[in-house]
């Protein structure tokens, strides 16, 4: 008899969100009850036209804005009841982010801007940059460590974002439109390097995109639209059917 | 993280060096200045560290040591008799003008002091003896009238500049006063040079009045407390009677309530406190603005609010202590040169740098407040609206 395939152990859980900004006139409903799985070992893609709610949805995912009504689990804990000060924490030692214009900060070294979420951390400064240095190597910089990020082609600098991302081995990884600020070849290379180094069965990662080129390194994709999923696609099978053949 | 705070405000050049500027600058301002006003404060109160005496006996309206009412005779006899007084000396202090060999004239302070017991007497002699005052015709020049007294004056063989020798003669309301002593003193307010003789011979060379006798100054026994000897004077003749320290206060503050000095040095002072706070204030503004995106991003991985303002804090109270210690080298610089020409005045008390350290670290408090004001509203979730 053959075992059934083990089933995904969900990572971060969202349930009927809901989320609106302004007042009066410039009330905007974001979020109309969007409910979405992220699973351990997955890259899963959240896309939609601009003005959906994608960025929106990845911010309470992650724990840096909260809902205005649903429920937030992200590893089992509550992000929509937790306090400011313990989700600080929770993103701290188990988020890595990457985002669009990269963060680095322009006055340290790409070594030291790795080193930031082990800092925050409460690693030593040594530790903590050598640290730093090995995953510098990871992501093929390693003979660069001691520039600074404005030294760096768009490219390499979102390569250094990549590594301070994953320098604190976090449980989920969270790329905010990590190729649109790079040219088509950099940020195939970016994704292949994303894929390469943060497949983990024990990681998520979510990527908010709008860019069609990087669905093929989807192991999921959802599409949202009007604040809402509207459409989940799993396996390279059905993305590839869907989004990746010539007539779409 | 702090290293990296660090780091961060000292790689972007342009700001530090703005943020460092304007408190250097607004330190020089106030150390310098605040400086300045005690040194000329000090200068009011010169009579009193050139006759030391631990009581100072006046009329009952007399405010302060540089004005002149009268007293009798009689009430030096008055204060020795009170319970506790050890002595009781007269003192003469008037305006009177020197008259040099060449006819011209300067203002110099006439000081008398009583003729067998010296008191009153200046403390430290340059050259010639105390003593020598006891000779017929006989004055005591301090340093700063040794120049100033032979000014126009041709200079002596081997002196490159005029100078006043012991046995030099001027004149004072046409009579003869003969140089037989140098004295160091500290310098008076109107910039004229004390001149020590004995209280008869001072009484000599002063223009006649009905009462000479400036002031009486007393010391208490031993083992009597000087204020309440002062108060038990003051109680028995009805006179004014204060301790030293107390007389220095009223003349200083009677400088402050009748002169603008201290609305002309205030004034600064409070320019230096504005500049800085505008300077320092609005470049670290600018700095967390420009930082903010980057601040956003370290929210988001999670650094606290305690520690971004702690971040924020200590690049404030660095930059503020580094404008504090260039301003306090550039105002030692300033006091070098004046400590060498005695102008202008020049007199830093311990408080002065502390209290400006206060107050650079306040502005820089500020600066830092307006910065944590904006980080602590920030959301993290900025990082993804670019």
């Amino acid at each position: 008899m053959i075992a059934p395939p083990p089933q995904p152990q969900i990572a971060a859980r969202v349930t009927d969100l809901d989320k609106s900004f302004g007042a009066t006139d410039s009330y905007v409903h974001v979020l109309k009850g969007s409910t979405l799985n992220a699973y351990l070992g997955e890259m899963l893609l959240l896309i939609g036209p601009s003005g959906c709610g994608k960025t929106t949805l990845l911010s309470i995912l992650c724990g840096t804005l909260k809902p205005d009504a649903g429920e937030v689990l992200v590893f089992d804990q509550p992000l929509h009841t937790m306090k400011n000060t313990a989700i600080t924490k929770f993103r701290a030692q188990n988020i890595g982010f990457v985002f669009q214009q990269f963060n680095l900060i322009p006055t340290l070294t790409i070594t030291e801007n790795v080193a930031v979420p082990l800092l925050i951390n409460g690693w030593s400064t040594s530790k903590a940059e050598a640290a730093a240095r090995a995953m510098l190597e990871r992501v093929g910089l390693g003979d660069r460590h001691k520039v600074k990020p404005g030294k760096l082609s768009g490219g390499q600098q979102q390569r250094v974002a990549i590594a301070r991302a994953l320098v604190h081995n976090p449980r989920l990884l969270v790329c905010d439109e990590p190729t649109s600020a790079l040219d088509k070849d950099t940020g195939m290379h970016i994704m292949e390097l994303i894929r390469e180094i943060t497949t983990d069965a024990n990681r998520a990662v979510i990527i908010v995109t709008h860019d069609p080129r990087v669905y093929r390194f989807a192991d999921r994709i959802s599409e949202m639209e009007d604040g809402r999923i509207i459409q989940e696609t799993t396996g390279k099978a059905d993305i590839k059917a869907r989004y990746l053949s010539d007539h779409h | 993280m702090f290293r990296l705070a660090l780091k961060m405000l000292f790689g972007d050049h342009g700001k530090y060096l703005m943020l460092i500027s304007g408190l250097t600058f607004a330190s020089l301002l106030m150390i310098q200045q605040a400086g300045v006003f005690c040194g000329l404060m000090s200068w009011t109160f010169a009579s009193l560290e050139n006759m030391r005496a631990p009581i100072w006996v006046t009329d009952a309206k007399l405010e302060q040591v540089n004005d002149n009412k009268p007293l009798r005779d009689t009430d030096v006899f008055r204060v020795r008799s009170v319970d506790g007084v050890a002595w009781s000396a007269a003192l003469y202090q008037g305006n009177l003008q020197a008259r040099q060999i060449d006819g011209t004239f300067k203002q110099i302070q006439l000081v008398g002091i009583d003729a067998t017991t010296f008191a009153g007497a200046p403390t430290e002699m340059l050259e010639g003896n105390l003593e020598d005052l006891r000779l017929p015709n006989t004055v005591i020049i301090d340093d700063f009238g040794r120049d100033r007294l032979a000014e126009g004056l041709p200079p002596k063989p081997g002196d490159t500049k005029s100078r006043v020798h012991l046995g030099d003669v001027f004149e004072l309301n046409d009579r003869e006063a003969r140089v037989v002593g140098i004295c160091k003193s500290a310098r008076s307010f109107m910039g004229t040079p004390y001149v020590f003789t004995t209280y008869d011979r001072a009484l000599g060379y002063a223009p006649p009045q009905r009462k000479m006798m400036s002031f009486v100054i007393a010391a208490p026994l031993p083992g009597y407390d000087a204020a309440t000897v002062a108060r038990r004077i003051t109680q028995d003749t009805g006179l004014r009677a204060v301790t030293e320290a107390e007389f220095k206060n009223s003349t200083i503050w009677w400088y402050v309530r009748n002169t603008g000095i201290p609305i002309s040095f205030g004034t600064t002072v409070v320019l230096g406190v504005i500049v800085g706070m505008a300077i320092a204030g609005q470049t670290f503004y600018t700095f967390v603005l420009e930082n903010l995106k980057h601040l956003g991003a370290l929210k988001a991985m999670g650094t606290s609010n305690a520690k971004l303002c702690g971040m924020l804090m200590l690049q404030s109270f660095s930059v503020g202590a580094i404008g504090f210690g260039l301003g306090c080298l550039m105002t030692f610089f300033f006091a070098l040169g004046t400590l060498k020409k005695q102008q202008p005045p020049f007199y830093l008390p311990w408080q002065v740098p502390l209290g400006v350290l206060v107050v650079i670290m306040g502005i820089c408090l500020f600066a830092a407040l307006l910065g944590i004001i904006k980080v602590a509203r920030l959301e993290p979730a900025i990082v993804f609206r670019t």
